[in-house]
């Protein structure tokens, strides 16, 4: 049996086929680390388009303030040039930006009424003509402190506003509201208090994300603080439990200090999603040609008249498969690991991978090495159910090009499987095998796809999935009558 | 003294509805080369699957060296060496890996044994370059080597005259005579070259649709179907015809077929001379194999 399994070793690594698909793989690994490491700035406001000023510049020629027909187009456009104006000035990734499109364009809008319409009071024009001209000189010395200071001073005003309006409210539904409206102040509050006290600008950043990811998924998060956590439907907790874990990982790189980048440590984390196609094509490629090839060449014969009765020749070449998958995993791992540190540095795996667990409603950190291991055994059985497929497809049709189509095809079609089950709530579905083979869900305890599914139960599903498989190429593989080939 | 190495009893397959075997039985002893001949279709190549267990039996035993083929497939199989259809080795590796893959699944195959292989088919030069490059007769010879690898005592063979030429066959022939002689293996080997299995064999077997119409050793069976045929050659062919009446036969001005036992043809040679027939030569008609092959299976028809 070692010998058989040696044997088909080396027919496996003297074809090209193999070679082939792995400098295909480290081709992509070099080219996506290179990229990465060239473009790493994807946070960005999109405030300015150089076209959509010369636009608004030539439309707003054909305007003519004086016609009531035209005065209400004619004040958004001026609005709009004036702020893309401003903007241009500082720079679309400034904070400036962020500052001038946000907390200005209402000044700004209320000097442009007063000067074209009636509407606004010489009071109202005053206020925001001091609100703008101090405003310019606070930007042009880059103090963005003091707008969040003022933000504060606002919401502090409101808070106390809304206290006060609660007191005096007895209705029941209105409460709730005003508690809403307090919460959401609170929220806004504590973002303007991190900002000072971690120095975090308006200026896009990744911190500056994390800022506005906090303060979406808090939001989301307060909806259900009245709902009962056990009676919510399968799709609606992943929503949930998504919102926690980003507002916990999001707080947690908030109060750290933590910037993470898309470098070599990014890539490692998020492993399996980038190269699961890569590790896919390598395993079903061998898995469905190891059989099927000896068929189509003839060499079935030469093995079959060998002392090995023909269940050990099948398993021989299915454990083959298997240790392949595996060595393939390996591989890639380390080459992403070593290409990966090399073109962009290793200094970012210092920074370990940062984990909510829903178990202990806390983050943990884990080495990243240890944490890409732990994903790995995880998305195994994935691999394996697909490999194993193409294995028997291969054994069955003795047709390479069908055996790589079927596992692909499946693969493609199991998200849609699952979507599919959850949209029409289909129960049965927990026995076939796409919602059980990924257990990477129960890590940290995370939901699985559908509720009622639990790791051991997923893991029996799997195997039977597997023994079905093998079972079935073994019987077709020991009944076949070789034919003339 | 001969051991029945391989022994087949009544043997039946069918494809679907379609008998292609309909009780095939042969034995090999040790020392043979048994030439197992048959038109296409006649079942030549199902027969030797069923050996080599490569199909699954109909009906009836196969037993080498004292093991049941199905039941005991691994000790059956484990000293045989076969060709089946074509040499299939595996085209991207040199002939050195194709053998060298082989003798991994043995256990009694040293590098020295592949050596002393490699050089009995003379593929010295060539061995380590990769079998694509090889024309079909070095295949045939890799072939060979790979089925006595492991010194089996019973060589089964499909076709391996196919695409050699005369130099390589004759080749083929002193190597599977050498082997029959010295290693007293047993060797069935099948073929519609006739001409060729003459020189090769020292029993035959003729098989057609499926049932085994002879087996005997060579010279019986062109014996058999060449009983009692003379040809005279004689100075005028129809006067001779006349003298000896029905049971001869003109071929041309010079030569007389005459069909008759042995005992009487002195006194029809004295009725000639008598005749003032002039005699140059009498021989017996010896068929070759492929005459007797054809009166055996009348022809090549597949039904």
């Amino acid at each position: 049996m070692i010998n058989l399994i040696k044997n088909e070793f080396v027919k496996v690594f003297k074809k090209k086929t193999i070679y082939i698909l792995l400098i295909i793989t480290l081709g992509y690994i070099l080219l996506s680390n290179f990229i990465m490491k060239y473009n790493n700035s994807d946070y960005s406001y999109y405030y300015y388009y150089g076209d959509s000023l010369e636009y608004y510049k030539s439309e707003i020629k054909n305007l003519d303030p004086n016609n009531p027909a035209d005065l209400s187009t004619y004040i958004q456009f001026e609005n709009n040039i004036r702020l893309l104006e401003l903007t241009e000035k500082y720079g679309n990734n400034s904070w400036q930006a962020y500052v001038i499109n946000n907390i200005l364009s209402s000044s700004i809008n209320t000097m442009i009424m007063y000067e074209y319409s009636d509407e606004i009071t010489e009071d109202a024009y005053t206020k925001a003509k001091q609100t703008y001209d101090n405003a310019l000189e606070k930007l042009d010395n880059d103090d963005w402190k003091y707008f969040v200071e003022q933000d504060l001073k606002s919401i502090n005003e409101s808070i106390e506003e809304q206290n006060i309006l609660k007191s005096n409210t007895k209705d029941k539904q209105t409460l709730a509201s005003i508690d809403d409206t307090i919460f959401d102040l609170n929220l806004k509050k504590q973002i303007d208090e991190w900002r000072l006290e971690k120095n975090i600008s308006y200026a896009p950043s990744f911190l500056n994300n994390a800022l506005d990811s906090y303060y979406n998924n808090a939001l989301s998060l307060h909806d259900y603080e009245n709902t009962n956590i056990e009676e919510l439907s399968s799709d609606e907790l992943q929503y949930y439990n998504n919102s926690l874990e980003n507002a916990n990982l999001n707080k947690y790189y908030i109060e750290n200090n933590i910037t993470l980048k898309n470098d070599n440590r990014s890539v490692l984390i998020n492993f399996f999603s980038s190269y699961e196609l890569f590790i896919l094509i390598i395993g079903i490629v061998i898995a469905a040609s190891i059989v099927s090839e000896e068929f189509n060449r003839g060499t079935i014969k030469l093995l079959l008249v060998k002392p090995y009765n023909r269940i050990k020749i099948l398993m021989a070449k299915f454990i083959v498969c298997v240790l392949i998958l595996i060595l393939a995993i390996i591989f890639i791992v380390i080459s992403q690991l070593i290409l990966g540190g090399l073109i962009q540095g290793f200094d970012s795996l210092s920074i370990p991978a940062i984990i909510y667990n829903f178990d202990t409603n806390t983050v943990q950190t884990m080495n990243v090495i240890a944490y890409v291991a732990l994903i790995g055994i995880c998305k195994f059985p994935i691999y394996l159910l697909l490999t194993t497929l193409a294995f028997t497809c291969s054994t069955i049709f003795t047709n390479t090009a069908l055996a790589v189509a079927v596992p692909f095809l499946g693969y493609m079609v199991s998200s849609l499987i699952n979507q599919f089950a959850l949209a029409y709530n289909i129960k049965q579905i927990i026995y076939f095998v796409t919602p059980n083979w990924d257990l990477s869900y129960y890590l940290f305890g995370g939901t699985p796809l559908f509720k009622n599914l639990t790791a051991p139960f997923s893991i029996i599903v799997c195997l039977i999935y597997l023994i079905i498989m093998v079972i079935t190429s073994i019987i077709v593989f020991k009944k076949r009558d070789i034919k003339n080939i | 003294m001969q051991n029945v190495i391989l022994k087949c009893e009544n043997l039946h397959k069918s494809f679907r509805k379609k008998e292609i075997l309909k009780g095939v039985s042969l034995e090999v002893c040790n020392g043979d080369i048994l030439g197992f001949i048959g038109p296409n279709g006649a079942g030549k190549t199902t027969t030797i699957k069923l050996i080599l267990g490569l199909q699954k039996i109909g009906n009836g035993t196969v037993v080498i060296n004292g093991f049941d083929v199905e039941k005991n497939f691994e000790k059956a199989i484990s000293k045989v060496g076969a060709i089946i259809e074509n040499p299939d080795l595996y085209m991207y590796l040199s002939g050195y890996d194709n053998l060298r893959l082989i003798a991994n699944l043995y256990k009694n195959v040293n590098e020295n044994r592949i050596r002393e292989v490699v050089k009995l088919v003379g593929l010295e030069n060539r061995i380590n370059d990769k079998v694509s490059k090889y024309s079909l007769g070095m295949r045939q010879r890799l072939g060979v080597a790979q089925a006595i690898l492991h010194k089996p005592n019973l060589l089964i063979l499909d076709e391996p005259t196919n695409g050699l030429d005369p130099e390589g066959i004759k080749d083929l022939r002193n190597l599977l005579s050498k082997l029959a002689k010295e290693e007293n293996m047993g060797i069935l080997i099948s073929s519609h070259n006739l001409a060729e299995l003459e020189s090769f064999c020292n029993k035959v077997c003729i098989i057609k649709n499926g049932i085994v119409v002879e087996t005997s050793s060579l010279e019986d069976v062109k014996k058999a179907a060449s009983e009692g045929n003379y040809i005279i050659e004689v100075n005028d062919s129809k006067k001779a015809r006349l003298i000896i009446g029905d049971i001869s036969e003109a071929i041309d001005n010079l030569h007389i077929q005459v069909h008759s036992e042995k005992a009487n043809i002195p006194f029809i040679v004295k009725k000639l001379v008598l005749q003032d027939i002039e005699i140059y030569s009498i021989k017996e008609d010896v068929l070759t194999l492929e005459d007797a092959f054809f009166k055996k299976t009348g022809g090549n028809v597949i039904d």
